[in-house]
């Protein structure tokens, strides 16, 4: 009884944690990614994308559009705009740099800056095409999952059944499952909907694309 | 904050009452057509005598914020909506859909078909807002030159202030406010707000209904 009360009470602890298990994932094999094996989406092709955009950061809601752009220098341009044209961020990611340009001084914090970097890192400039990864499949299913390292991260890429396109991004750090990127209503390879959910921190963010 | 931006936005629509008299030789724009209006206390009596008669203003709008460092535009368009003595709609259609409404010292906001509401006797800056927007509309803002400085032009077409903000907040975001009044009827055609970082954003009236009377109804967020 012991036992069960102590084991209960950890699944609780670990699961609002938002603890990190793969136990169903097998390691298949380490690897580079041939060209066009999977959909990187914001990589080979992309030129600029808006959407609009719902933010939830620390009790308050923020609305508004993201602009993203690469730009002839092969960096991004991230710009967060209310919709009346007011600007709240605006971000460079060129290669590992990151550099704010503008930020709204109410979410100007070192969390804020660091969390929304590291988020759209997964996207913009991750690491699937510029080194091994490992290759995973989920035991059930058979789809895979791409594995790979950066810094103290470990990211987690799974695949739809397509086996091209990503549905599903977890970053996760020391086995705690830090932030769950959902990706939905994938239409000439780009998805509809891009949602970050946090699991540490108050900070959630809904991207939906527009089509202009 | 951002619900500060919006309402100081929805501000520079009803900056019909300002003005404050100086006359400028260098044109806000670069359009070589404007000169230094000729006669502004003429038009400070003309603009005096069209907020009297004002009761309600209606348009479509197109906006265009312009991303100077990404050479981009993004563009969208709506219906404005105005009543006295200080109800104010903004409905955004296209390409999204969004909402908002400052009616009876609340703003309601509708997006992504959720609806918030909140009071701004509740909070101080918003009280501070609403009060300048009602002063405006009711012509008593007209001596206030604590917020803006203005400058004044004209061409064949349009009346022109270029309200540069020397107040705190406002001043830290945007150099300057140009709104373009139609000669004809003294309506605003076209507001530029132009920002510290080089960027501004455009917004263009057109359709324009004035007087013709709004339900209420409108300003109902269902």
């Amino acid at each position: 009884m012991k036992y069960l009360i102590l084991s209960s009470f950890f699944v609780i602890i670990f699961s609002a944690c938002g603890l990190s298990f793969h136990s169903n994932l097998r390691t298949e094999e380490c690897r580079f990614l041939n060209k066009n094996e999977v959909n990187t989406i914001f990589n080979d092709g992309f030129v600029k994308a808006l959407f609009k955009t719902n933010a939830h950061v620390y009790g308050k809601d923020f609305g508004g559009l993201i602009f993203i752009k690469l730009m002839p220098d092969n960096s991004y341009r991230i710009n967060f705009i209310t919709e009346f044209g007011m600007k709240i961020f605006d971000f460079e990611f060129k290669n590992e740099k990151f550099k704010v340009y503008s930020c709204l001084e109410q979410i100007n914090k070192k969390i804020i800056i660091n969390t929304l970097e590291k988020d759209f890192r997964l996207l913009l400039t991750n690491q699937l095409t510029k080194k091994k990864v490992k290759i995973l499949k989920e035991k059930k299913s058979n789809t895979k999952v791409l594995k790979v390292k950066e810094g103290k991260f470990k990211n987690y890429y799974f695949l739809d059944s397509t086996n091209v396109n990503f549905n599903k991004i977890e970053s996760c750090k020391n086995l705690f499952k830090k932030v769950t990127v959902d990706l939905k209503e994938y239409k000439q390879g780009f998805p509809k909907t891009i949602n970050f959910t946090h699991k540490n921190i108050d900070l959630d963010i809904r991207l939906n694309k527009i089509e202009q | 904050m951002k619900k500060y931006f919006k309402l100081s936005s929805v501000l520079f629509i009803v900056l019909i009452s300002l003005s404050s008299f100086t006359t400028e030789t260098n044109s806000p724009t670069n359009d070589p057509s404007f000169k230094p209006m000729a006669d502004t206390a003429a038009f400070h009596a003309k603009l005096n005598e069209m907020s009297k008669k004002l009761t309600s203003l209606e348009s479509d709008f197109v906006q265009e914020k312009n991303l100077s460092i990404l050479s981009e535009v993004i563009s969208s368009k709506g219906h404005f909506y105005f009543k006295k003595p200080g109800t104010l709609k903004w409905e955004y259609n296209n390409p999204f859909t969004y909402i908002i409404v400052i009616n009876n010292g609340k703003i309601s906001i509708k997006d992504d078909g959720k609806i918030n509401k909140i009071d701004m006797s509740a909070n101080k800056m918003f009280q501070e807002i609403n009060t300048k927007i009602l002063d405006m509309l009711q012509g008593s803002i007209l001596n206030n030159t604590t917020d803006f400085k203005f400058k004044f032009f004209e061409n064949e077409k349009f009346y022109l202030i270029d309200a540069t903000p020397i107040s705190k907040g406002m001043k830290d975001y945007f150099k300057t406010i140009n709104i373009y009044f139609d000669k004809k009827d003294l309506s605003v055609s076209k507001l530029k707000m132009m920002e510290l970082s080089g960027d501004y954003t455009d917004i263009i009236f057109s359709n324009k209904k004035q007087n013709q009377g709004i339900s209420n109804e409108v300003f109902n967020l269902k």
